[in-house]
Formats: structure tokens, C-alpha cells, sequence
């Protein structure tokens, strides 16, 4: 039986704006097993990022995890309080965001920021911190770590950042990294080297990663299963070899299709909106209907379907269709 | 940072000026080698070398310099070096308190909603913080005679009477700062390691406001010797006044004199004698003038190296 570090079920999440309330998460359910790297990948705005803050209980404060539980090693984690929680952040699960400038406080030395999590959670002296970090930012390919220690975020590249930002994440050896994009701000030549260190602890550590995406060409690399996600909901997984072998869901294809391929011939780069939306598979409607968030089919009742063992795909409820087609 | 504000001159003047009258305030008499009971003596007339009278008081800037004297004939320099420490003094303590609870409140919740408190300022914008200071100052001083409560009682209760007034529109101010700090990305990354709410607002969020806080607090301080100076006119002294008879037994007049000796209090105890003794009311005026400048000062210190760690 598979081990599941992280199991998400049925999560909504909902904002409220004054006397508005929107959904950012509808539904949603997905898992990590141990060692695993699982993508959720999606455009901006899917709810990539709220899902994602949902397992730390970081969601901005007109945000609220409605329904639903998250369960990281058996424990759920909507039902803790913010002091057994912050026992968690970390320690636990460790999140890197997506960007490395804005991340980091400006006013405060490198070789601090980065022992902050093993200062909170009491793991190491003071006396120790600096030979601690000095280790950390070796780790992380800092060729120069005494002379990083004492530099401030500004002196840094992007790229130099990042790796700041993925040594503070596993300086406590976390069990689940959360990569919330995580090479979105960097140099494409970056990217590859910050991934393969993420890649490298998950495999060091025997941890797992949930990593938050919109580039499908990182999630063939990296990825061992998919979650793919459109206006909150999850609307096709399976593993990766699968998904990109053959996707059915009309947004996972098109989504595939908008990857830049050098090798073919075309006037411009396809965006997802060149893709015309397929209506049905196999006399199942998909759900939604369009790529136009603000419409009315990301309302009507869909549900994930089995179409192949351990592939899903999202189609709406058949009997509700009826109705509202009639 | 504090290498930063050392290199603004701005700052450099308006602090020094500041410390020196502090501390020549505290050491006058050592500096100028006289006694104070002495130095602040009444004086009543003036006599030649014959002993004839040939002038009474006040006495102007010409007849005594530096600064004449006040009604009853006690030297304004002095007085105006005496009570510059607990001019200055008070309004530093009451700027600091009302920074020091509002940052606290603002901490206990920062994502409370204040909108009550902006309204609260805007509907009260119109009526001068003097008449609302007045109105409780007054009050305070009936019941304190009333009740009979010493002087350090009532110095109290009027610096909490100053502190609360400037309270509700700095937690305003404080509450949209501290809520644009921890919008930052670098707070949320620090929560997602485990920070505790402590740890972040000592480490992150404190140091982030700190030249704002001191920008605020020298605002303050403008703020509360404008205060004093528009009370002393009212004939409102901190620590109360000591009512003097004076005149013939047929003919009484009453006259407070303040018990505490700042600048405000020489201010409100002449003010009715502005047209026959101006240099009473316009030395000290111009004393609270030069600290504020000197405030200014600091203030734009600040400003300029802030702007100048932006461009960087």
C-alpha cells in the first residue's frame, strides 16, 4: 500500500470581499506519497497557490478553508491550532515561494534569515547558528559561504536568492517541500539548476514535493504524477507519462499544446485560447465548457470520472447535464 | 542605517541643538556659576547706585538682558533655561508613550478593523485637539483641587490625558503601516518556517518601521509643544498652579502661577499682559518656535536619508 504524506479532500476554499464571496478553491482533492514529486499545474488564478497555502494554513485573511480536510502523516492538519500549526511550518512541511527578491527581508543578513526556521523551532543555540548556516549554504552550492553569510539579499542574483530560499526551506529537514513556482522569477538557465537542488533534497531527504507550476516542460522533467487545474477545480491527473501520452481533457491539451517547440515550424506561439474546446469524450460532457473563468459552467455540478485506472478526468454530473441542456 | 542618518547634516544640527539646551537645562547653574534660588529670585524695583527707585516691574530685555523679566520680576533667561528640561522632557515622554501604546495596540491585532477610528478622526477633525485637550484638562484640574491630589498626581493623570488624545489617529497611522509590512512576501515566508507572531514583529516587522516610528515620534513631539503652548494661553499648566493674592486687602487680585516650570506656564500666566510686556509672551513663543525647528530638522534628516536608501 502506498504511504500518502499529504491527502487533500474535497478542500474549498472561499474569499470574502466585503459582502461578495468568491470560491478560489472548488473541490479540489489530490495526494503525495513518500519520495513523490506531484505538479499541480495551471494557469494564474486556478487556485494553485491557494491550495497550496491551504496545507499551511497561510491563507490571506479574508481567505477560509470552508470544507474539506487536509491530512499530512495521518493528521488533519484544517483541525490544529495555530500553535500545534506553527509546529508543523518548517519543520514538517517547508514551502519555497515563487519569488526569491520579495521573499527575503532586504534589511536583514543572509546568514540570519537562514536559520530562522531552526531558531523558531529550537533546534539549534545561537552559538551554533552560524556553523549551521555556513553548512546550509554550502549544501545549496554557495562556493563562498562565509562571504554569503554576511551579505545582504541585494548583493545577490535572482538565482542566489532562490537557492537562499530552498536552503531556509530544508534547514529542518522537512518530510514535504512545497515549491510554489519556484523558477517563475529566474533566468531560464537558473531554473534548471534551482530544480535539480529541489530534486536533489526530495531524493537526500527521502521527502516528498508539491510543486506549483504553470510550465508543463517542468512537470515532464520533474514530476511524477499531475494534477491539472482550471477555475478552481481539478479537472484532469494522472501520472505523468500518461497525461502527456494522451490527454484528454481539452484544457491538459491545450495547455501541452502552448509549449514552445522550436523544432516545428509556426508564425507565432500558440496560447490557449487558439484551442477549440472539445465538447465530449466518449458522450461525457467535459467541465467546464470554455476557458472563460467567469462563466457559468464552472457552477454547474462535475465530478472527477475513473476513465482508466488511476486516470481521472473531470466531466459534468450526466443527470444534471440533462437538465441543464433541457 | 544609523550610519546613513549620521551623514545628514539636517539631523546633525536639529539633535545637537536639542542636547545642548537639555543638558545645559540640567547644569545651568554649574555653567554659569549662579544659584538658582538666586538667579530666580522676585525682584520688585530697581534702584540706583543712591538707592532710589527708578524703574518697577517688568522689567524689558534692555533694562535686564538677555530676556527681561516676567510680571513679577523673576529673570525670563532663566527660567527659560530652567524649564527647557521639563519643556522638552514632557513632550518627549508623552510623544514616546502615545508611540509606544499605539505600535502596542496596533500589534495585538493588526488586521483589526479600525474604520470606526478613521471615522472617529474625520468627524473630529474640525474641532482644534486644544479645545478637545482643554475641555478634559479642565475638567481634570476642578477634580483634582477638589479631590486635593498632589502635584506629581496630577502631572500623571494630565500626560494620560495628552497621551490618550493623540492615540486614536496614530493607531490609524500604525494599522495601515504595519498591515503594509505584513503583506510582504518576506513575512508570509517567514510564517511558513514557523516564525511565531513575536519573532516576526520583533525581528521583521519593528525594524521595518523603525524610521518611520522615529519620523512619527518627532511629529509627535512638534505636536504636543504646539499643545502646551496653545494650553499655556488657555491658562492650562501641567502640574496645576499655585494661586497668588496680590494687590492691596481692598482692592485683590488673583493670580495663578504655574507650579511646574515650563514654557507653556510663563506663556499663560503673562498672556493678558501681551500688549504692555510683548518680550514675556514672544520669548517664550520663541523658544517652542526653535525646538520645533530644531524638530524639523530631525525630520527632514530622516526624510533625505529615507529617500536616499530608496534610490539605491
Amino acid at each position: 500500500m502506498n504511504q500518502h504524506v499529504l491527502q487533500i479532500k474535497n478542500l474549498h476554499v472561499s474569499f470574502n470581499k466585503k459582502k461578495n464571496k468568491s470560491i478560489a478553491v472548488n473541490d479540489v482533492s489530490l495526494q503525495v506519497e513518500k519520495g513523490q514529486t506531484v505538479a499541480l499545474i495551471g494557469e494564474s488564478g486556478s487556485g494553485k497557490s491557494m491550495t497550496s497555502l491551504s496545507v499551511l494554513n497561510l491563507l490571506p485573511v479574508n481567505g477560509k478553508a470552508e470544507r474539506g480536510s487536509i491530512t499530512f502523516n495521518g493528521i488533519d492538519l484544517l483541525k490544529l491550532t495555530e500553535k500545534q500549526m506553527r509546529k508543523i511550518r518548517g519543520n514538517e512541511i517547508s514551502m519555497i515561494f515563487q519569488d526569491a527578491i520579495a521573499s527575503l527581508n532586504p534589511g536583514m543578513k543572509v546568514g540570519v534569515q537562514i536559520t530562522e526556521g531552526l531558531k523558531n523551532h529550537n533546534i539549534i543555540t545561537k552559538n551554533e547558528r552560524k556553523s549551521v548556516a555556513l553548512d546550509l549554504l554550502d549544501k545549496v552550492g554557495f562556493k563562498n559561504p562565509e562571504q554569503v553569510y554576511h551579505q545582504y539579499p541585494e548583493q545577490l542574483s535572482g538565482g542566489m536568492k532562490q537557492r537562499i530560499l530552498i536552503a531556509m526551506a530544508v534547514s529542518c529537514k522537512p518530510k514535504l517541500i512545497i515549491a510554489d513556482e519556484p523558477t517563475t522569477s529566474l533566468d531560464v538557465t537558473i531554473q534548471r539548476q534551482v530544480l535539480d537542488l529541489i530534486d536533489y533534497y526530495k531524493s537526500d531527504m527521502d521527502a516528498s514535493v508539491l510543486l506549483i507550476t504553470h510550465d508543463f516542460g517542468i512537470v515532464a522533467e520533474y514530476a511524477d504524477w499531475v494534477y491539472v487545474m482550471l477555475g478552481g477545480h481539478i479537472v484532469e491527473s494522472a501520472d505523468v507519462y500518461t497525461i502527456f501520452q494522451n490527454p484528454v481533457h481539452p484544457y491538459t491539451k491545450a495547455l501541452i499544446g502552448s509549449i514552445p517547440r522550436p523544432e516545428m515550424e509556426q508564425e507565432r506561439l500558440k496560447s490557449i485560447q487558439d484551442y477549440t474546446f472539445e465538447k465530449d469524450y466518449e458522450g461525457r460532457q467535459f467541465a467546464p465548457e470554455t476557458y472563460t473563468y467567469e462563466s457559468s459552467s464552472f457552477q454547474a455540478p462535475s465530478s472527477l470520472v475513473e476513465i482508466e485506472p488511476l486516470y481521472y478526468v473531470r466531466f459534468y454530473d450526466e443527470k444534471r447535464m440533462v437538465t441543464t441542456i433541457g | 542605517m544609523i550610519l546613513k542618518l549620521a551623514k545628514q547634516p539636517q539631523l546633525i544640527i536639529g539633535l545637537t541643538f536639542i542636547s545642548s539646551i537639555l543638558v545645559f537645562s540640567f547644569f545651568w547653574t554649574d555653567i554659569l556659576q549662579v544659584e538658582k534660588t538666586e538667579a530666580l529670585k522676585l525682584m520688585d524695583f530697581m534702584y540706583d547706585d543712591e538707592g532710589k527707585i527708578i524703574d518697577h516691574i517688568p522689567y524689558s530685555p534692555s533694562e535686564v538682558p538677555p530676556f527681561g523679566t516676567d510680571l513679577y520680576g523673576k529673570q525670563l533667561f532663566y527660567q527659560i533655561i530652567d524649564g527647557a528640561k521639563y519643556t522638552i522632557l514632557i513632550a518627549f515622554v508623552i510623544a514616546f508613550l502615545r508611540i509606544v501604546v499605539s505600535v502596542g495596540i496596533t500589534l495585538i491585532n493588526p488586521r483589526a478593523n479600525y474604520a470606526f477610528l478613521d471615522d472617529l478622526i474625520s468627524a473630529t477633525l474640525t474641532i482644534p485637539t486644544t479645545i478637545i485637550a482643554y475641555i478634559f484638562m479642565n475638567t481634570l484640574l476642578i477634580k483634582s483641587s477638589m479631590d486635593g491630589k498632589s502635584t506629581n498626581e496630577l502631572i500623571f493623570l494630565q500626560c494620560l490625558v495628552l497621551i490618550g488624545i493623540g492615540i486614536p489617529p496614530l493607531i490609524s497611522t500604525f494599522t495601515r503601516e504595519i498591515r503594509g509590512i505584513l503583506d510582504k512576501d518576506y513575512i508570509n515566508n517567514t510564517f511558513a518556517i514557523g516564525a511565531r507572531k513575536s519573532y516576526v514583529y520583533y525581528k521583521h516587522v519593528l525594524p521595518e518601521l523603525s524610521t518611520r516610528l522615529i519620523l512619527i515620534f518627532a511629529q509627535q513631539m512638534i505636536q504636543v509643544l504646539i499643545l502646551l503652548a496653545h494650553l499655556g494661553v488657555l491658562a492650562i499648566f501641567i502640574g496645576g498652579a499655585q494661586t497668588l493674592v496680590l494687590g492691596d486687602p481692598m482692592n485683590t487680585v488673583l493670580q495663578d502661577i504655574p507650579i511646574a516650570g515650563e514654557w507653556a506656564g510663563i506663556i499663560g500666566m503673562s498672556f493678558t499682559k501681551l500688549q504692555a510686556a510683548p518680550w514675556i509672551i514672544l520669548i517664550p513663543l520663541s523658544c517652542f518656535a526653535v525646538t520645533i525647528l530644531a524638530l524639523n530638522l530631525i525630520i527632514q534628516g530622516i526624510q533625505n536619508s529615507v529617500e536616499e536608501t530608496q534610490k539605491l
